[in-house]
């Protein structure tokens, strides 16, 4: 009897042990979650850091008054990729777009606008910056329709027709450039993976609010 | 079997330098393989990867276009309480967006309260309510007489709405709240074109018809895809498709676009408006 109570408390004690181990929290996976001192994980402070740049973009629009913001999210990736954003205009209005580019902390990106989007063949370039990489750009849509007009001016076309160019939508496409993959090993699984190369870039768009007081 | 594994090979090589040297074709091009451009793949963004105007630029190019201001035209702000599903809300929440909007740019200050407080109760009932600063009726109170401090606080509104469906990766609510002020933002169209004959509100209405394709598809990656969504897109599908294919619309060049040489047809607008109207009438209900 003596000697079944025994093994019973042993069986017991194993069972406790082995509960309190299971929660110990994993240090390992707390460590990679928490990341910073703030104690967000690394995602997380990263949003939060585009957080201010969107304040910053949306300040840039002055004198415009704001319309919309974009945050573009990307992975970096060992081929080229495109992300596009389509932005929509009313006709006839003057508006200003900007950029912040501070969240692009790795290679830098090309921004081109097009007056149609990626799956049209014959769209017209209307704005490209080639290497953008932290810091601010800026453009207007006056800007804009001045390409689109040089665009149809050299098909000939009059110079009343290309006071009629309209610009209701423009295509904005971010093209990441191919890095090489890097590797790390996965501390849960120790399995190797690809390290995680993330980027964005904000963009806002204003318009000018000269209407008449009443 | 041996023999052929032995006589194969030796075929093959007699086949090949039989002939002697082998001469390159004299219309070979060389390419130098470091100056091929790397291909760009196209990425689907996960996000709703979309920029429309504000509910304050549209109504105020409607108002510009010669839409005169009835209280009748806008989805009554006490029909708030009517919404019970989270799609309706949504929706009304874009609606009462641009409603607000058209009593702002109008100057129809206490009319606008009324869509101020209905879209706060919207948000809340979406969870949206951290779009409102606590303070914000009483700064609208206070500043009922200044069109261009409530047009600052509308402003406050559209940043405070972008930034917490960024934040929050709340893109399906994002689209359906798009959805609602597209919906809203065409029917005043509509009814500005009964009133004025103009060609400038022919070519923002066809413009804007094109975004629904892109709220149409944006309706379609919401992973709960309920009845309610469903009936959404394929109505503002039905809408954009019928544009499509106008016979006014079939034939132009990407250039008449551009020009802005779009002209429907009276039986072709009457059409599409009659499909706005239905499609209103049915989510305000």
């Amino acid at each position: 009897m003596m000697r079944l109570n025994s093994k019973f408390k042993i069986l017991t004690l194993i069972l406790v042990v082995g509960a309190l181990v299971s929660f110990v929290p994993d240090q390992k996976g707390d460590k990679k979650k928490k990341s910073s001192k703030s104690g967000l994980d690394a995602a997380s402070e990263f949003k939060s850091q585009v957080a201010g740049y969107r304040k910053d973009c949306k300040a840039a629009l002055k004198p415009y008054r704001y319309s919309f913001g974009r945050t573009t999210y990307f992975n970096y990736k060992s081929y080229n990729t495109l992300k596009e954003v389509e932005v929509a205009l009313i006709l006839n209005s003057s508006y200003k777009f900007t950029f912040n580019a501070e969240g692009v902390t790795v290679d830098p990106i090309q921004v081109k606008v097009y007056n149609k989007p990626s799956n049209y063949n014959k769209r017209i370039l209307i704005y490209e910056k080639n290497s953008a990489s932290g810091g601010s750009f800026e453009f207007t849509s006056e800007q804009l329709v001045e390409k689109m007009k040089e665009h149809y001016k050299e098909k000939g076309l009059s110079d009343y027709e290309l006071d009629k160019i309209l610009l209701s939508k423009v295509y904005i496409d971010y093209i990441i450039p191919a890095i090489d993959e890097e590797f790390e090993e996965d501390s849960e699984t120790g399995r190797r993976k690809v390290v995680t190369k993330r980027g964005a870039i904000v963009f806002a768009s204003g318009y000018e609010n000269l209407n008449m007081e009443d | 079997m041996k023999k052929i594994r032995f006589v194969l090979p030796a075929l093959l090589y007699f086949v090949l330098f039989s002939c002697g040297e082998i001469e390159e074709p004299v219309n070979t091009i060389h390419i130098d393989e470091d100056v091929l451009p790397n291909p760009t793949i196209i990425e689907e963004s996960s996000d709703f990867a979309f920029a429309p105007p504000s509910p304050l630029e549209i109504a105020a190019f409607f108002k510009q276009a010669g839409l005169t201001y009835d209280p009748a035209k806008l989805n009554p702000a006490a029909n708030k309480d009517r919404y019970q599903t989270k799609l309706k809300k949504s929706v009304n929440f874009g609606v009462y967006a641009t409603d607000l909007a058209t009593c702002v740019v109008n100057n129809k200050i206490s009319d606008a309260q009324g869509y101020l407080e209905a879209i706060q109760y919207l948000a809340e009932e979406i969870g949206m309510q951290n779009i409102f600063e606590q303070s914000t009726i009483s700064k609208f109170k206070r500043n009922i007489g200044n069109a261009d401090s409530i047009e600052g606080i509308l402003t406050q509104i559209q940043v405070n709405t972008v930034e917490y469906i960024e934040l929050n990766g709340k893109d399906d609510l994002e689209v359906i709240y798009f959805a609602g002020a597209w919906i809203e933002g065409m029917y005043l169209g509509t009814l500005t074109l009964m009133e004025q004959d103009s060609k400038n509100i022919v070519q923002q209405l066809a413009s804007q018809i094109e975004f629904g394709n892109r709220i149409a598809k944006g309706l379609e990656s919401i992973e709960d895809q309920d009845p309610e969504i469903k009936f959404v897109r394929e109505n503002i599908l039905e809408i954009v498709n019928y544009y499509k294919d106008c016979e006014s619309v079939k034939n132009l060049t990407e250039e008449d676009i551009d020009l802005g040489r779009i002209e429907l047809t009276s039986a072709e607008l009457n059409s599409i408006s009659t499909l706005i109207v239905a499609l209103r009438t049915d989510m305000i209900k």
